[in-house]
């Protein structure tokens, strides 16, 4: 179970970093992905340009953080990828054709299956939060 | 708990402003904002002075469109000009697309500037690649101007634009 919990820690950390990065690489493509969202667009330059390193903080934190830190790492990761699922699930729901955005420029359009994924990520997060908030030792890391 | 996760949110957002404000070109926070919109940029069509749309008479690959009623073609229109049979901009556009066909410029007028303009930008919305440019004054100020005239009514309407 111990094991479980760390893989899925690092599993997680290594999504948001990869994913932070890649949004960090073009960050003006990421600003027209979250604009077309039609979501927020006035916030889209500043929500462009911090949601990344906000990604990457949190993945270095879950990687590398001592056992606090961990947890509010855990708990920023559950915020922000459910924050993403609603951005996706509200373009899906509305029917609105837009760039995923997830994973930079790659991440394709936006589909159901983009939906259940998202939901998957934050169900992942939650599980590791979990682990976290109940483990009986300090764990690696 | 709750604490850690807003200083990392914090943090990681104050690095974010950092490394933008940092990058070629600063800080942009308004400038993308713009450019999301889905709506292709329209070439605001120009606006010629009669003097200078007159060259387009003879201009290969020119169009001049009436965009006036029928009625005041008939009294009077720009020689060559073709007239637009309808009144609705919208319309008025695409019938003129039905006969740009391959033209390269097309000279839209009325009876003053603004209503050229407004079927002039109808134009350049569905033909983007086309050089779209509305008549300043409309056809009086082309009268006055002393350039070339024609009357009655228009003969290229129901068939194709004859060039």
């Amino acid at each position: 179970m111990k094991l479980i919990g760390v893989l899925l820690r690092l599993g997680l950390a290594a999504v948001l970093l990869y994913a932070g990065a890649v949004k960090l690489l073009d960050t003006r493509a990421f600003a027209e992905d979250i604009g077309n969202y039609r979501f927020f667009p006035a916030l889209a330059p500043l929500l462009a340009v911090t949601l990344p390193p906000i990604e990457i903080v949190a993945g270095l934190a879950l990687a590398f953080g001592r056992a606090a830190l961990r947890q509010g790492a855990a708990l920023l990761a559950v915020g922000l990828l459910l924050l993403f699922t609603i951005a996706v699930t509200s373009a899906r729901v509305r029917g609105i054709d837009v760039r995923c955005g997830c994973f930079g420029t790659g991440g394709g359009p936006v589909t159901w299956l983009i939906v259940l994924r998202d939901v998957m990520f934050v169900l992942g997060a939650a599980f590791v939060l979990f682990l976290e908030r109940h483990a009986p030792a300090p764990a690696i890391g | 708990m709750l604490g850690h996760a807003a200083g990392l949110a914090l943090a990681g957002a104050l690095v974010g402003l950092g490394v933008g404000a940092l990058r070629e070109g600063g800080l942009q926070l308004h400038a993308a904002a713009t450019a999301a919109s889905c709506e292709a940029p329209v070439n605001e069509p120009s606006v010629l002075e009669p003097r200078d749309a007159s060259h387009l008479c003879a201009a290969e690959g020119a169009l001049i469109a009436d965009a006036r009623p029928a009625g005041e073609y008939a009294s009077g229109h720009i020689a060559g000009a073709l007239h637009l049979p309808c009144d609705a901009s919208g319309d008025v556009a695409g019938a003129a697309l039905a006969h740009i066909g391959s033209s390269a410029t097309i000279l839209v007028y009325g009876t003053a500037t603004s209503d050229a303009l407004a079927v002039a930008r109808a134009i350049a919305r569905r033909a983007p690649a086309a050089k779209v440019a509305a008549l300043a004054g409309g056809f009086t100020a082309w009268e006055r101007a002393g350039l070339a005239c024609a009357s009655g009514p228009c003969d290229t309407c129901t068939a194709s634009h004859g060039r």
